[in-house]
């Protein structure tokens, strides 16, 4: 049986293929991709790292078995990069046709007669071929060993969430009653997408929390929560229906015997259960895999590699460093989502509050270009806190940084939005990718544009973006 | 040990061969190194002195500091040393079982360089460091 896989692509690459293969002339013509490769428990993926245009008369020549064909010299030059940089080697062409494409049998004849010796000489990759119609496209994967995958769907990362599949989805789409006035914005299609979409929380702290309801109440279908913490009364203000049994209050109230207030802390209600309790009651239909544990662990980065967005809800900048990193090496958007509260230092007098939600795309807002990740702070949180201690650096840092329910709505509220626009596809080609501020005490919002730093190991020409399995993971390998 | 750290000690043992260079891994996958007879320049009364310092699991993406050296560093003009020299420290700082302990001068320097995102390995970050000492 033939498998499927699913392939990725950023939205600029994607806008210049297209307008590569469809320049109006309705002739055919041919492109290579250079991708990643990571697998799923739902099958592989493809990521699009590079396109190489193949040059009408250079490269791209009449055929001799067919209508259109590229140069074995093309083929081998690209076909031996892939080998070298560890990518999968995908020959691109287009037919006729807008909202469904299929090879040709001449195109099957040529995978046949090509594909043999192009394993032999990417020496272990998969290699394959992609035929794209106007709104559109099929592909034909050979693996090493002699099985093969077929493209089932190709997802384009851009503002919006676009997706491309062989052939139109004729399934009929219903909501119901429950979701009614909601589908009256983005309708039955739009809500059947949230109710297959899979997204991901790291952190169920303040913001974390709000947005289990939000997106839980929308009909996100699927969750994957990330917290290795548990209630304490001091979160009691800000996490969704929490109470004091959820943090057993009674038992670790200041005067209690230490046997108590330790067997209280341990018996308190995980937070990921809070936040799986709080989604249950607003959609029971809900997939929810719960990580009791740090974002750094295998099994974590395994499921955070299914999901179709990432919710970056927790402070630690280890987290942030690897949650950039996964976001462009498989091509999975997310937002990171942050408060800033500063006090004088002399009078304590608040000066500054604002709330960010920072975009963290394929093509924009990496997290490293824009100084959202200290070299500074990954060390403090990786040493140990005897050896912080004695080195005198924490001079009063690890007192709780001010935390209010209200401003983490803010946030919370803006990255649902944003989820949800780019999901169901409706986000403006032209929307703004940038950090968005919010500074209350203002009533002002700040847009805070993206930088990017041709050196970036995360989103550099040389970096891990789109790379997949084929490279180390920080923080984690 | 983390294949960053195992990585770095690599890259530190090549440059700094034949000096011995200690490791002691850590439960989470750092290690603290110390390597001996490492030249510190001019500036001091001693021509060399030992250096050590830790490696976290997150090497090479974080910034490493700080460097311990002997305890009785001292620059050869008689001036008392200023921070970010910090004496009466002593090296490994904190709890680490079975790494011997060493009476030093803590050398606190960090990455200042904020514009943009820049690893620097930990034996480029170490010879930075000797750099600027040398230029006290």
């Amino acid at each position: 049986m033939t498998r499927k896989c699913e392939l990725r692509m950023a939205q600029p690459m994607f806008d210049d293929l297209m307008a590569h293969l469809f320049p109006g002339d309705g002739d055919e013509h041919g492109a290579v991709i250079q991708a990643g490769l990571f697998q799923t428990p739902d099958g592989p993926v493809l990521t699009a790292r590079t396109l190489v245009l193949a040059e009408a008369g250079k490269d791209w020549v009449p055929g001799n078995r067919g209508y259109r064909m590229m140069l074995a010299r093309f083929v081998a030059q690209q076909a031996r990069q892939c080998r070298d940089e560890k990518l999968v080697y995908l020959a691109v062409h287009n037919h006729g046709g807008r909202d469904a494409v299929a090879f040709s049998g001449v195109d099957l004849e040529s995978h046949e007669r090509g594909f043999p010796a192009l394993l032999d000489l990417v020496e272990g990759l998969p290699v394959g071929s992609l035929v794209f119609a106007a709104n559109a496209v099929a592909g034909d994967i050979w693996l090493p060993g002699g099985a093969r995958l077929t493209v089932d769907r190709m997802v384009v990362v851009g503002p919006g969430r676009r997706v491309l599949t062989p052939a139109p989805d004729r399934r009929r789409t219903t909501a119901g009653a429950r979701y009614d006035r909601q589908v009256r914005l983005f309708g039955a299609t739009g809500q059947t997408i949230l109710a297959g979409s899979r997204i991901a929380i790291v952190g169920l702290g303040g913001v974390g929390s709000l947005l289990a309801e939000l997106l839980a109440r929308l009909g996100v279908g699927s969750f994957v929560l990330v917290d290795p913490d548990r209630v304490q009364p001091s979160n009691l203000p800000r996490l969704v229906d929490a109470t004091d049994r959820d943090a057993m209050t009674w038992m670790v109230a200041e005067g209690r015997p230490q046997w108590m207030r330790r067997l209280g802390a341990a018996l308190a209600t995980r937070k990921i259960d809070l936040a799986a309790r709080v989604i249950r009651r607003a959609n029971g239909n809900a997939h929810i895999e719960r990580h009791f544990s740090s974002m750094e662990e295998r099994p974590v980065v395994e499921a955070l590699k299914t999901c179709d967005y990432i919710f970056m809800a927790a402070d630690s900048h280890r987290a942030r460093r690897l949650f950039n990193a996964l976001a462009h090496q498989f091509l999975i958007p997310g937002i990171q989502l942050g408060t800033r509260i500063q006090a004088d230092p002399e009078t304590g007098a608040i000066i500054n509050v604002h709330t960010a939600a920072r975009l963290v795309t394929p093509t924009g807002g990496c997290l490293l270009c824009n100084q959202a990740v200290s070299p500074t702070r990954l060390r403090e949180e990786s040493m140990p806190k005897s050896m912080l201690a004695a080195q005198r650096y924490i001079d009063g840092d690890d007192a709780s940084a001010p935390s209010v329910i209200t401003l983490n709505a803010l946030s919370a509220s803006q990255a649902a939005n944003d989820f949800l626009f780019y999901m169901t596809g409706l986000t403006s080609g032209d929307a703004f990718q940038g950090t968005i501020q919010a500074r209350p005490l203002d009533r002002r919002v700040r847009l805070v544009e993206p930088r990017s730093d041709q050196h970036c190991p995360d989103c550099g020409p040389g970096s891990r973006l789109a790379r997949g399995d084929f490279v180390p993971i920080p923080m984690v390998d | 040990m983390k294949a960053g750290v195992e990585a770095a000690i690599a890259a530190l043992r090549d440059h700094y061969s034949p000096r011995p260079v200690h490791v002691f891994p850590t439960a989470c996958g750092g290690a603290h190194v110390a390597i001996e007879d490492v030249p510190v320049g001019p500036p001091f009364a001693q021509a060399t002195s030992w250096v050590g310092f830790f490696l976290s699991s997150a090497c090479p993406e974080d910034d490493t500091y700080p460097f311990f050296f002997r305890e009785d560093l001292s620059l050869a003009d008689g001036r008392e040393l200023m921070a970010p020299f910090h004496a009466k420290h002593s090296f490994p700082s904190g709890e680490a079982p079975g790494v011997p302990v060493r009476p030093a001068v803590m050398v606190s320097r960090r990455q200042r360089n904020t514009a943009c995102w820049k690893q620097e390995s930990p034996l480029l970050k170490l010879l930075a460091v000797l750099k600027w000492m040398s230029q006290r």
